[in-house]
């Protein structure tokens, strides 16, 4: 069933066995694979079924780091959540992903990528992929215009590319079906307060825009509101627990991390270059279904350990312009045409700081040549100092909005630069182009222009067996209490060069197995 | 990325993409001629060359160079065909840089090092 908290009764108290916070992709998995069990399952969205302002706005925050977009554009609100405007493109992390890796502090899951294949095989199936195959020689030979490079040197993957699925729209009549399940629209959690002696969640405080108040008392809690919001609820539930629930080592927040894009140069490509299979989205048939599959240049596990190097992909794109400056020009000239002012203020500033760049799309542009943009595609390294806290300003709920501190360190520029100048010499030793490698890339330093973040929020509320390193166990169970679980990519421990959604969407239905085997009874006598 | 650096970009894909590509002329058998014939954009790969001595200041010899570039493959250059025989080797050769990652980075370009070593050489003619 589906209803709205703003119907209901002020004061109202919802007693359940499990409840789920956050209908994202996380989320409504959950409640999805939980449909038809014995447990009664409420499933908590902060929005409603549709975009309202005065909802997203609730995810406004400030930014003290490295640039990055506004907090209420990178994520949505509303039922759904942030599958409501993802581009769907997937691929599983890659089992050296979860390893404990000696050059990278802080690396390695609490499991292998043996123990998640079966859930990324089910969540291919949900995120409406098509056939789980990857990395398969064969079905990457069947893409046309695969580069020979030497598999020593560069190896090639492909992700695959979704409808995309909104999960909201998608998947809402199944959990309106279920009969163990209802959906609250419109319900925020503003504190989750546990006993005394803060190792039992016993109820959650919600609140509506329009001041309406009530109570959950579940006897099971999943927090699945995302890579940001999950580190500011713990963070703000702090009546009991002064830090914050789960933050006795001081770790909720800490490790932010997004995946990080890099303009990194361009390859003046010869003339058959743009043929290439990395430059267009390929439609393949596996095993009688169709799949989509876009090709990109990687860094193979054995290079990756033998130079000590993160896990780092490239995106090759033929265009007449790679530069932001014309990139912004161009977006700005098509705003302009459709009387669209909004974002010319950055828009010109863009310009302005690559001045150079725009002029020179310009003048690609009129002559018609073209360049393959080369765009480094990556694993940032976990960094403690990456963070996320609260800041001292409220939103209309009274709940602390976030800081974002966002860092980088010179192992993800090492990596990408490593990644981009043997793809330039494959690509010339096959005679598909010539690279050109933008200066300050060269450079061993920490510095960046322009990174350009994903917008794939992860890492705050990181996994491990060891509650000195990580907020939740193996089991997705927040260190110390017994019925909090987290779900999404904040557990993420490392995070590979793959978007996150299959991750996020296989976590969670191996948390559901977990939590078809946990006896509630237990936690009802406590 | 600036206006000079569009220029270098058209002048150098201009040299790089056309080294292989020189119509065979008259059998240039001395080192000079084959330099000469390999590089016909001659302003340019002196540039390139000059940017590739300022890094490597080590290999500021015109002997040296000739020797990287074309020591062991005197003998091959004989005869009427000597030229595309030339060319043929040192594209093998810049292959093979390419594949093994002996390259260097000269103003953001990305070249093999006997494309680079070829072109210094062009600054002592």
């Amino acid at each position: 069933m589906i209803q709205d908290f703003r119907q209901s009764d002020d004061g109202a108290v919802i007693e359940t066995d499990i409840c789920i916070i956050g209908a994202g992709a996380a989320g409504i998995t959950l409640a999805r694979a939980l449909a038809g069990s014995q447990r009664k399952v409420w499933l908590l969205e902060s929005g409603g079924l549709d975009p309202e302002p005065e909802t997203l706005a609730l995810n406004k925050g400030k930014i003290v780091g490295l640039p990055y977009a506004p907090l209420d554009q990178v994520r949505l609100r509303y039922f759904g959540g942030s599958t409501n405007h993802w581009n769907s493109f997937c691929r599983p992390l890659d089992p050296i992903d979860f390893e404990k890796r000696a050059w990278v502090p802080y690396s390695g899951w609490p499991f292998d990528r043996a123990a998640l294949d079966p859930y990324y095989r089910e969540a291919q199936e949900i995120c409406e992929l098509g056939p789980y195959v990857y990395d398969d020689d064969d079905i990457l030979r069947r893409i046309p215009g695969v580069a020979a490079f030497n598999r020593d040197r560069v190896t090639n993957i492909h992700w695959t590319i979704g409808p995309p699925t909104r999960f909201g729209q998608r998947y809402l009549e199944d959990l309106q079906q279920a009969p163990n399940v209802d959906v609250l629209l419109n319900a925020n959690v503003v504190e989750i307060v546990p006993s005394a002696d803060g190792q039992t969640v016993t109820t959650l405080r919600l609140k509506s825009l329009e001041g309406k108040t009530g109570t959950v008392r579940p006897k099971l809690v999943v927090l699945a509101c995302g890579g940001i919001e999950n580190p500011r609820i713990l963070l703000a539930s702090n009546s009991v627990m002064k830090p914050g629930l789960g933050n006795g080592r001081d770790l909720v927040g800490r490790f932010f991390a997004d995946h990080v894009g890099v303009i990194m140069g361009y390859v003046v490509p010869a003339a058959d270059a743009c043929q290439l299979g990395y430059n267009v989205p390929a439609s393949v048939k596996v095993g009688g279904r169709e799949s989509t599959m876009r090709l990109a240049p990687a860094l193979p596990a054995d290079v990756q350990r033998r130079e000590q190097l993160l896990n780092f992909h490239i995106m090759l794109n033929c265009e007449d312009e790679h530069s932001a400056g014309y990139l912004a020009l161009r977006n700005a000239g098509k705003n302009l045409v459709r009387g669209k002012v909004d974002g010319m203020g950055d828009a010109l500033l863009t310009i302005l700081d690559d001045l150079g760049g725009a002029a020179g799309g310009v003048w690609r542009h009129l002559n018609d040549e073209l360049v393959m943009g080369v765009e480094a595609y990556g694993e940032p390294a976990p960094n403690p100092d990456s963070r996320i806290t609260l800041d001292a300003e409220r939103d209309r709920l009274g709940m602390p909005q976030v800081r974002l501190d966002w860092k980088l360190s010179p192992r993800e520029k090492k990596a990408a630069r490593f990644l981009c100048r043997s793809v330039g010499e494959e690509l010339a030793r096959l005679n598909y182009g010539r690279l050109y490698i933008d200066e300050w890339m060269l450079a061993d330093d920490t510095t960046w222009q322009r990174p350009h973040p994903w917008d794939h929020h992860m890492g705050t509320t990181r996994m491990s067996d060891d509650p000195a390193t990580g907020v939740v166990d193996a089991n997705c169970r927040v260190h110390g209490i017994n019925n909090l679980y987290v779900a999404g990519s904040s557990v993420f421990p490392t995070y590979g060069a793959g978007p996150p959604t299959l991750t996020i969407v296989a976590l969670a239905l191996r948390l559901a197995d977990h939590i078809r085997g946990v006896d509630l009874t237990l936690r009802e006598a406590k | 990325m600036t206006i000079c650096a569009i220029s270098r970009r058209r002048l150098l894909s201009s040299l790089i993409l056309t080294v292989i590509a020189v119509p065979p002329t008259s059998a240039m058998l001395a080192k000079r001629d084959g330099v000469t014939a390999l590089l016909p954009h001659l302003h340019a790969a002196r540039l390139i060359g000059s940017h590739y001595l300022a890094l490597v200041p080590q290999e500021r010899s015109a002997t040296r160079l000739s020797e990287s570039v074309f020591g062991d493959i005197d003998a091959a250059v004989d005869g009427p065909d000597a030229l595309a025989r030339l060319r043929a080797l040192v594209d093998a050769r810049r292959r093979r840089d390419f594949s093994t990652g002996d390259t260097v980075i000269l103003n953001g370009w990305l070249l093999a090092r006997t494309e680079a070593r070829l072109c210094a050489l062009s600054t002592f003619l």
